[in-house]
This record gives C-alpha cells, sequence and structure tokens, in this order.
C-alpha cells in the first residue's frame, strides 16, 4: 500500500511534466489540460491507499488521468457543452517562433481532436508518451489487440489528416 | 506480401519479436508502396511527437507543484490534532522577508520571550562553531525532544525524521515563514539548510501543515535512506538521543 512521504511527493513532481504533456494530448486547451493533472494529483493523494507499492507510479497517475479525462468528457457531454472551441486560439508551442511548425502543431491538435477518446488516449500513451504496448494496455486495462487496434485507428486516422495529400486519406480538408 | 497498418505500426513501435521486425524489413525493402506508406506514418507520428514535446519541457505551474505538496498534507493523518502555527495576531508581520540567518534567530527568541522558563539567559536558538551552523536553545530542545506534527515551546513544529544512508538523523523543522533540515553530528544538530515556506495556500493563518519549500523536500530526499520515520521509530530515537549518544 502506497504510503505519504516526501520521496512519493518527488516522485510524483518528477512525473508532472509527462502529466501536463498527456494531458495536453487528450484537451487541446491549455487550461483545461492543466486542471486535468491538478484534479489527477489531488485523486492520486486522497486514493494513495489504492497505489500499490513497488508498481508503477507514473502508470497509475496516466490511469487516473485517463478515468478523470472520460468522467470530464461525459459530465460535458451531458451539458451539451463542447470540449475544445474550434477557435481556440492558443496552440501548444504557440510561443514557437517557427510559423511552419506553429501551422503543423496546430493541424495535429485539431486532428488529434477529431479521434475518439479510446482511439486519442492510445495514441497519447503510446506515441506522445512514449509507453510500450504492455504499459499501456495496463493503464487501460485492456487486452493488449484491443490497444493495437485503437493505436492502429488512431494512427490512420491521424495520418490521412497530417498528409493530405495521401492515397488513403478517407477524407480531405 | 501483404502487411496490415497494425503490424506496420508495431513495427514502427519496435514491438514486434526478433523475426517479425526482421520479416517486416525486408518486405518493406522490396516494396515501394509498403515503404512510402511507412514514410507517411511516420511522417505523421513526428508531428504528433513533436508537437507535444515541448509541453514536457515547459516549467511545470507553481501551483501543480503545490497541488502535490499541499493535498497530500491535508490529508495527512494528524492534520486536524495540529494546532495553529502562527495566528494573525497583528503584532508580527505574518509573512516577513526571512533573508538572513538573523531572522529566523529574532523570531525564535521571540518564543523564548513569551513562552519561556528561561527568559534572556536561554542560549541562541541558532549559532556558529567553526564554520558550521549550530542549532541550541528552544530549536535544539525541540529537534532533540519534540515528536513531528506536535508543536511545542517557541513555535518550534517538527516537520519529519528521517535517517540517512550514512546512519544517522535529520530533521526537518519549521518555525513560521521559515523551514530548516537539521542533521545530527556528534551530540549536535548541524542545521544544513534553510528555506522560506512558499507563500500561503493556507490562507492568513500558517498552519503546521503547511507545505515544506521544494528546495527543503529535495535536500530531504537526496539524504534519506528509505521511509520517514514512524511516530514509533522516531520515539525509540528521541529516547536514544538520536543515535544512542547518551548526551
Amino acid at each position: 500500500m502506497g504510503k505519504r512521504s516526501a520521496r512519493l511527493e518527488n516522485e510524483m513532481i518528477e512525473y508532472l511534466p509527462r502529466m501536463r504533456r498527456f494531458a495536453r494530448s487528450l484537451s487541446r486547451d491549455a487550461a483545461d489540460a492543466d486542471d486535468l493533472v491538478q484534479l489527477t494529483v489531488e485523486r492520486a493523494l486522497t486514493r494513495l491507499d489504492q497505489w500499490q507499492d513497488g508498481t508503477r507510479l507514473d502508470s497509475w497517475m496516466y490511469r487516473i488521468m485517463k478515468n478523470a479525462w472520460i468522467d470530464e468528457t461525459r459530465r460535458r457531454q451531458r451539458q451539451g457543452r463542447h470540449l475544445a472551441p474550434p477557435e481556440a486560439g492558443e496552440s501548444v508551442g504557440a510561443e514557437d517562433p517557427d510559423f511552419d511548425k506553429r501551422i503543423r502543431a496546430m493541424s495535429v491538435e485539431r486532428a488529434m481532436a477529431t479521434l475518439p477518446d479510446d482511439q486519442r488516449i492510445a495514441v497519447g500513451l503510446v506515441l506522445v508518451e512514449g509507453l510500450s504496448y504492455k504499459e499501456a494496455s495496463n493503464v487501460l486495462d485492456v487486452p493488449m489487440g484491443t490497444l493495437t487496434s485503437r493505436l492502429a485507428r488512431g494512427r490512420k486516422a491521424l495520418e490521412a489528416q497530417l498528409n493530405p495529400d495521401s492515397v488513403e486519406a478517407g477524407h480531405d480538408d | 506480401m501483404m502487411i496490415d497498418d497494425e503490424t506496420l505500426i508495431a513495427f514502427l513501435d519496435g514491438e514486434l519479436d526478433e523475426a517479425e521486425m526482421e520479416r517486416i524489413a525486408v518486405a518493406i525493402d522490396a516494396d515501394p508502396a509498403l515503404t512510402d506508406r511507412l514514410e507517411r506514418l511516420q511522417l505523421s507520428d513526428q508531428a504528433v511527437r513533436e508537437t507535444y514535446q515541448p509541453i514536457a519541457e515547459e516549467a511545470v505551474p507553481d501551483h501543480l507543484i503545490a497541488a502535490v505538496r499541499q493535498a497530500d498534507r491535508d490529508t495527512a493523518p494528524d492534520s486536524e490534532t495540529v494546532l495553529p502555527f502562527q495566528r494573525p495576531t497583528g503584532d508580527r508581520p505574518s509573512r516577513p522577508a526571512w533573508q538572513a540567518y538573523g531572522a529566523i534567530a529574532a523570531s525564535l527568541v521571540i518564543g523564548v520571550l513569551i513562552g519561556s522558563r528561561f527568559g534572556l539567559t536561554e542560549p541562541a536558538p541558532l549559532h556558529f562553531e567553526g564554520d558550521r551552523l549550530l542549532a541550541g536553545g528552544v530549536l535544539a530542545t525541540a529537534l532533540d525532544r519534540q515528536a513531528a506534527g506536535a508543536v511545542g515551546e517557541g513555535d518550534t513544529h517538527v516537520q519529519l525524521s528521517f535517517a540517512t544512508d550514512a546512519g544517522g538523523y535529520c530533521r526537518a523543522f519549521q518555525q513560521g515563514g521559515t523551514a530548516g533540515l537539521a542533521c545530527r553530528e556528534d551530540g549536535r544538530w548541524v542545521v544544513e539548510l534553510t528555506a522560506p515556506v512558499p507563500a500561503g495556500s493556507n490562507g492568513p493563518i500558517r498552519t503546521a501543515s503547511t507545505a515544506l519549500p521544494t528546495i527543503l523536500l529535495e535536500a530531504v530526499d537526496a539524504r534519506i535512506a528509505g521511509e520517514t520515520l514512524d511516530a514509533e521509530a522516531e520515539a525509540a530515537a528521541i529516547e536514544n538521543g538520536w543515535s544512542g549518544d547518551p548526551d
């Protein structure tokens, strides 16, 4: 059973940059993404007794964040609110002086936002966060085959949108 | 050869066994259409990674770090029994600019004057001996005798205690807006670090459950062997004078 310690806090803080990155792959809105990180930290700390010492704290945090995100999207859907306003001006890397990169980052964000949640989460964990298939299927608590299928569908959809001249693109912009 | 997208993507991710990786590599070499598909996937994968990578390189906002420190303290089992650490009485600035050892020393002296049986004859809570800063007076008493989580004489509060890899003991303490780390050496407490406590996520009343400064927790983490002492181990260490040293 996990317990509070300075070391555990430090480990959590060490993971915050990655948690922020994962949150941002889920939510286009930077403020929403950081709210998601905060919620994850709060839930993790109040449920520390559910964390098995010796298992990976980061995987556990990813799982909490994934669940929090799904709860949040459902809640907002019930309220009829959109998650990522399409006109949102902020973009990942918006401070980057390289205009091409900025445009590309915006395309990526837009493409990610079109994916169904389960595909986006799989892409976020494996492609963005660099988890192995085994780690990612653990986080999601799904069989490996389910993960690879979601991942493949997500990656193909992203490819089709990001390379619009692709012969395999299902739809063009 | 037909290779489905799942396999191609697993190949890109290095998730196939060695024989399968080899087989796909050969197939790609032999098939320009497959090479083209692979390159397109690589291109979009790279765009996705490069889009999100800068986020992990940004400085983490303070409020998220505070959420780790703070929420944790708030759920600590003893947090409700902890007394207000510094009441906003108005006769002292609630958040003084602790810049120098002189400031903490002055504050500890105020504690002595308020609650002490010894008055001005009490030794200074902090003093140099050679090049080392030592705890004395109420601070040394608190470090010697006080359990972590309790508020004692002079408002000094010991936050946590731990053993070091070298076999010694250290304790993190807090007094008003300043926290410090003292380690036991030769029967005395050497104050290795002091740092200002982050300004108030707890509102105007500072409680003993205030989060410790990051720099201090990092110092704890650098020295700690295992976990912090639990109440029992701490009581034993107090009983044994923090090293079995009969001082």
